[in-house]
Formats: structure tokens, sequence, C-alpha cells
């Protein structure tokens, strides 16, 4: 299955745009957190509380299963598959972790943002630094994996890759001739 | 112009690609390394929602309801006029449930619930006028969480509204609201 050169291109694009955007708006969310935490004023504060609630349903949690989804469209679109290097395994196993943690963490920051947006003085409600600075340090990790691409093919890859070089040898070996005949 | 380059077709003697080995690759250091602290990371996770369950568990129950438990109430403010109130419930995550069912003034009957505002924040003290003597009254609070209600019962001390939560003042208040 795997994919004309055109639709990987454009699905790569969508994977690598929603992968950095979700870091990108991990970044945005750390520096919310840390504005509500040490901000004194009030208006400030429930402002900064608001807009988390904003981008972790909005803008987090799409890009976390966009960035998801695409990737697994890629390992099974591509010859990169999902088992056949380490890189990749680490990747989707992180990714997967990332995903559900940011998924049932949500409704924590979504309820702090109803509470911010009513009570009188939202400062002292709690902080998301914890986990945003996780979700930043692996989402990083994940970025270098992707570029750097480390060698590293598991044993099932390798037989993948041993079986695929067979094949094209063998074709070769019987096409080479026949275009000697002709 | 003659074409230096060698011939595309590859030759029959000597195959295009190298044979490889009948061993599979060593499995690189960076691997090891890597996954030992992609393991670690799992298990911190994995250790941290083991403890947070079993803190939730242990921390006795102040509230009734299934579910993510909330164990015990911290701190109450009664909703008012202005701005709905909102409860700390310590559960087996920090989370503040906001109150969206009214609070039942004292099971009783005795508890008289008061609601001021004096510069437009949300003041809230709960004092016994029925029975001034008393100097702490049992508050049960229905509060809603992800479309359940809960009562949480809470027990306040009358006459000490600093103990009802940070915001309590002891500044003039008006009475907004008064239970049965």
């Amino acid at each position: 299955m795997i994919m004309p050169t055109r639709l990987r291109k454009i699905a790569l694009t969508v994977h690598v745009t929603s992968s950095v955007g979700w870091l990108g708006a991990v970044v945005a969310f750390l520096a919310l957190d840390i504005t509500a935490q040490v901000s004194n004023d009030v208006e400030t504060v429930r402002a900064a509380y608001l807009a988390m609630g904003t981008i972790i349903w909005y803008v987090l949690i799409p890009f976390a299963i966009a960035a998801l989804l695409t990737g697994i469209v890629q390992s099974l679109g591509t010859v990169w598959g999902f088992f056949r290097h380490y890189w990749v395994v680490f990747k989707l196993v992180l990714t997967v972790v990332a995903t559900l943690l940011l998924v049932q963490y949500s409704p924590t920051v979504g309820d702090t943002a109803d509470v911010a947006a009513s009570i009188a003085d939202p400062r002292g409600l709690p902080s998301f630094f914890l986990h945003s600075v996780g979700a930043l340090v692996v989402l990083l990790v994940l970025t270098i994996l992707a570029v750097f691409k480390p060698r590293g093919t598991t044993r099932y890859g390798w037989r993948k890759q041993r079986e695929q070089q067979r094949r094209q040898d063998r074709r070769r070996k019987t096409t080479v001739p026949q275009m000697q005949q002709g | 112009m003659t074409d230096l380059r060698p011939s595309p077709t590859p030759s029959t003697t000597t195959p295009a690609t190298a044979p490889t080995e009948d061993r599979p690759p060593r499995t690189p250091r960076w691997v090891w390394l890597f996954g030992i602290v992609v393991g670690l990371f799992l298990l911190a996770v994995g250790a941290f929602f083991v403890v947070s369950g079993d803190h939730g568990a242990e921390a006795g129950g102040g509230v009734h309801g299934a579910g993510n438990d909330p164990s015990s109430v911290e701190r109450a403010t009664a909703p008012d006029v202005l701005s709905p109130a909102w409860l700390r419930v310590a559960t087996a995550r920090p989370t503040l449930w906001p109150i969206t069912v009214p609070v039942a003034p004292g099971a009783a009957g005795t508890l008289c619930f008061v609601v001021s505002c004096p510069d437009g924040e949300p003041l809230t003290e709960f004092t016994d006028t029925e029975a001034p003597a008393a100097r702490t009254s049992r508050l049960f609070l229905d509060f809603q969480v992800g479309g359940q209600v809960r009562t949480a019962d809470v027990t306040l001390e009358a006459s000490a509204p600093a103990r009802a939560g940070q915001d309590a003042r002891s500044a003039d208040r008006e009475p907004t609201r008064c239970g049965r």
C-alpha cells in the first residue's frame, strides 16, 4: 500500500503541519500558564485561564489527533512501516501516550477555565506547568527523532528488507536477459 | 560527446545491491538508552496515576457519589446571585468543581444561609441564626460533576467565617438570601 509520490507529499505536509502546530500550541499554553501563575492582575489571570481552556479544546486536541492519524497514514503508506525502524516505534509509542494524557487531562483544564470565568478572584487556581513542560519535552524529542531518523532496524524490519531485496534481485535477474535478447 | 557515465543496466555477474548478512543487525546502543529513558517516563506516568488513585481512596469520604470520588471538601463557598460559587474537592487529581446546583441549607432547617457582596466580590458566610449557641454547623452541598449530582457534607464553625474559605472576610455583610 505505498502511496504515490504526490499523495505521500501531501500527507507528509499535513503530518508535519499538525505536529509542529501541536508543539507551537504547547509553547503558547505554557506561556499562558506562567502568566496565570505570575500575574497579579485578576483580569489577566482570568483571561489566561480562559485562553488555556480554548487552546486545549480547539487547538491542542485537534492537532494531537491529527498528528497521530497522519503519522499512522505515513507509516501505512510508505516503506517506513510501523515496526521496521526503532525511531518509528518510539515515535508511535510516545505520540499515543502523549495524546492519551492530553485527552485525559483536558477536562481538568476545561473545568478550571470554567471556574476562572465565574469566580471573583481566579488567582491561585491550579497550575498546569508540569503537564505543559512534559508535553514540550516529549514533542521536542519526537521532532528530533523525525528529523534525525537514527539508524536501527528491528528484526521484523530486517526480515522485510531482506524479502524485498530478494524480490528485487529476482526481478533483475529475469528482466535483464530478456532485454539482451530483444 | 561521449557519455562517460557507466551503463545504467546492471551487469548480470555482480548484483546491484550488496548481499545482506544472514544474521539480523545488532540493536544500536541509542535504542537501549532511549528505550530506558522512555520506559522510565512511562513508569513515572503510570506510578503517578497509581499513587494519585490511592491517595483518593485513602483520604476518607465526605462526598457521596460514584466514579472519580471526591473525597473531602477543602473549601466551600456558597453560590450567590452574581457568580456561582465553587468547591475545591480533594480527588485523585486536584480539580475544581463548579457548583451548578444551589446549596441546600442545613438539613435540620436551623441553618441560615447568608451571602454578601460588599464590593462586587462574592463573599460567603454561613451563620446559624436560629441556634446561635451552636458553634458548628453541618452543610450539605449538592453539586454537579459531569452531569451527576453529588452531595458533599461540610462541617463549618458557625461564627468563624475564616474557616469557610480564603475569601471569607470580616467586613460588614448584608444578607441577601436565607434558607428555610
